[in-house]
């Protein structure tokens, strides 16, 4: 017997009990729904992850001060008034053979100006080797180079969204060369950064700015010419650059060792190491991924019983019809194959439906919630093989039965 | 097997030899049939009768491949086919014996047309010229006008035709026919059993069972079963 000949007497079986049919394939479909739309947000949360650690360097550790509270703090008060300073980055760069290029960051806490207009942007005082390390860089102009370190020009660097906020669509020629007032000195543009799209922050250990709101300024003028303007020395953050990847977990210990004894033991930094942080997502991800296969499993077994109930039951009530069958020429396999076929379509006709369930699901989780999904033509490729084996699993002792009824008894079942 | 013709010299159809039929129960054995012989040649008009209990719906299966004797040698059309496999007796009961049951045995969802062409999917046929053949089929048989209906919304006379064009499509070497009028008023009995003659005049071997003589007297031959034992065997 041919095989679009079973399939379409299924379709008739199948179609003539629309509801049943619907129902047996619910556990299906929404095993699927659950495994597609999960999925799909997982793999949006690991993109998010992923992108916000990539931001941070995967070859670069933090490191950031932590305000102290009580008797931490009068003790780090005496042992260590100035915080995280330029002592620990000479320390680091003396100490530490892993370190490739070390960016002392100071956040300046004054208003940058233009005209007297008040500009929303964060000021940073940064080295020459900042855009290195972080892999940023400009698109117009020029970064802050080493000569204005030397000589500590009043130079300043734009991030996209401060220079579109002042200047508009204004052409670079017009730009460059423009004067910004911060504090009571005045800084000339001599670039604007590139675009980059900062991923926004949910995991509060990642804490990623949004650096297109950035203005840097040369350290060396923060430290020179600007000491009256927030009155400390110390850095706001500090990034080393590590040279190999697989000295980073080392190169971290020993810059903590470091850093304790600079600080005499106190404890009032803190270490940012990105990718010990996409250890920990990715090991969430894995446990994630295991509850997610857990669910799926189970409603695809509850789905397959489903489908093998009714199966049965659908024995049982064609028996006669079995019996016709075997009398005008069906053999055994010719009907096994038709009750497993209609279990297949069963199953399949439900994962299909549930793969649309799911794109539907996860898109209106992500619309509501603000999360990012990520579809994958592998979940579904999956989706549709795992919903196939189920019916196979299913139909094949219903289907079995059927095939090992005698003609007679078949013929005289009522 | 499925070379139409085993042996052209052989004029018998069927041919048993000291068939028994013993039911096997947990606690004892149920004889049905007592080494039973009997040839159909072919194109003979036989009517299996007896009363009920006597072993003839049992006859009729073996006779039909639907089930195995416990002993005993069935010869159809020269093979001897007793204790061949589940394939090989599927595949006679396909290409060489049309049934004919008393409740018409339909499938309900499935048009006449579609009904009739059951035996044909199983037999590999294509699907236009299956098509092609059952509309031939119920045209013969009366019902060139009901290829689409559904067996509920066909009369009992309807059915039968139907069920007979089903029995005839694949050819068969004789027809197997059930009581065949047992759920039919009188007239249209009389019908179907027109129909029946006119098949045997065109050649075709036949096979009854029935228990009303007015039926069985269309037969040429009758055959009476008692207790599992034939006990006459005559031509009108």
């Amino acid at each position: 017997m041919d095989l679009r000949q079973s399939v379409r007497i299924g379709l008739i079986e199948l179609r003539s009990n629309k509801l049943g049919s619907f129902l047996t394939m619910l556990g299906v479909i929404f095993g699927v729904a659950a495994v597609i739309a999960s999925v799909a947000i997982g793999a949006g949360a690991r993109e998010q992850a992923m992108e916000q650690i990539a931001q941070l360097g995967i070859t670069n550790i933090r490191v950031r001060p932590l305000v102290l509270e009580g008797q931490e703090r009068v003790s780090a008060d005496q042992q260590n008034p100035d915080g995280l300073s330029l002592v620990d980055v000479k320390a680091i760069a003396a100490n530490c053979p892993f370190a490739h290029r070390i960016a002392p960051i100071r956040e300046i806490t004054a208003t940058p100006r233009v005209a007297g207009r008040t500009i929303n942007g964060t000021l940073l005082a940064v080295t020459p080797d900042y855009r290195f390390i972080v892999n940023f860089h400009p698109v117009r102009g020029r970064f802050i180079a080493d000569l204005d370190m030397n000589a500590a020009e009043k130079v300043c660097v734009l991030g996209a969204e401060v220079a579109e906020d002042v200047f508009g669509d204004a052409v670079w020629e017009t730009i460059s060369g423009q004067w910004i007032q911060i504090g009571m000195d005045i800084f000339r543009v001599i670039g604007v950064m590139e675009d980059k799209r900062s991923v926004s922050t949910r995991a509060s250990t990642i804490s990623v700015r949004n650096i297109n709101r950035d203005i840097y300024i040369p350290f060396s003028v923060a430290e020179k010419r600007l000491r009256g303007v927030n009155g400390e020395s110390a850095l706001t953050e500090l990034i080393i650059d590590i040279r190999q990847r697989r000295d980073v977990r080392q190169a971290a210990d020993l810059i903590g060792t470091i850093l304790d004894r600079t600080h005499g033991g106190v404890r009032d930094f803190e270490l940012v190491v990105p990718l010990d942080l996409l250890r920990q997502a990715q090991a969430t991800q894995r446990r994630f991924n295991m509850v997610l296969a857990a669910i799926a499993a189970i409603s695809l077994l509850v789905g397959g019983i489903g489908i093998m109930n009714i199966m049965l039951a659908s024995v049982t009530q064609r028996t006669r019809e079995i019996g016709i069958r075997r009398a005008l020429g069906a053999t055994r396999r010719d009907i096994q194959t038709q009750f497993l076929l209609e279990a297949v379509i069963l199953s399949l006709v439900g994962g299909i439906i549930g793969i649309f369930a799911g794109v539907i699901l996860g898109a209106i989780i992500a619309h509501y919630a603000g999360w990012n999904t990520v579809f994958s033509f592998k979940a579904i490729i999956l989706s549709v093989l795992v919903a196939a084996t189920v019916g196979v699993a299913a139909g094949l002792f219903p289907a079995r039965r059927a095939a090992g009824l005698h003609p007679i008894e078949a013929l005289r079942y009522e | 097997m499925n070379d139409r013709s085993a042996n052209p010299l052989d004029k018998r159809v069927v041919h048993l030899r000291n068939i028994t039929k013993i039911y096997r129960t947990d606690a004892l054995d149920v004889p049905v049939l007592h080494a039973i012989d009997l040839t159909v040649e072919r194109n003979e008009y036989a009517a299996i009768m007896g009363p009920s209990g006597s072993g003839k719906s049992t006859l009729m299966n073996i006779l039909g491949v639907l089930d195995s004797p416990t002993h005993g040698e069935y010869f159809f059309e020269g093979w001897n086919i007793a204790h061949r496999d589940d394939f090989s007796l599927s595949r006679i009961r396909n290409d060489r014996i049309g049934f004919v049951f008393q409740n018409f045995s339909l499938l309900p969802r499935m048009t006449a047309c579609e009904n009739v062409q059951v035996p044909l999917i199983y037999a590999g046929v294509p699907v236009r010229e299956r098509r092609r053949r059952a509309e031939a089929m119920l045209a013969r048989v009366g019902l060139a006008d009901r290829y689409r209906h559904r067996p509920g919304e066909l009369s009992g006379g309807q059915k039968q035709r139907v069920a007979l064009a089903r029995a005839l499509i694949n050819g068969p070497s004789m027809i197997l026919a059930d009581e065949p009028t047992g759920n039919l008023d009188s007239q249209t009995s009389c019908e179907i059993m027109k129909l029946f003659d006119s098949l045997h005049a065109d050649g075709q071997t036949i096979i009854l069972v029935t228990h009303e003589d007015e039926i069985a007297a269309h037969a040429r031959r009758t055959i009476v079963l008692r207790d599992g034992r034939i006990i006459d065997d005559r031509l009108r």
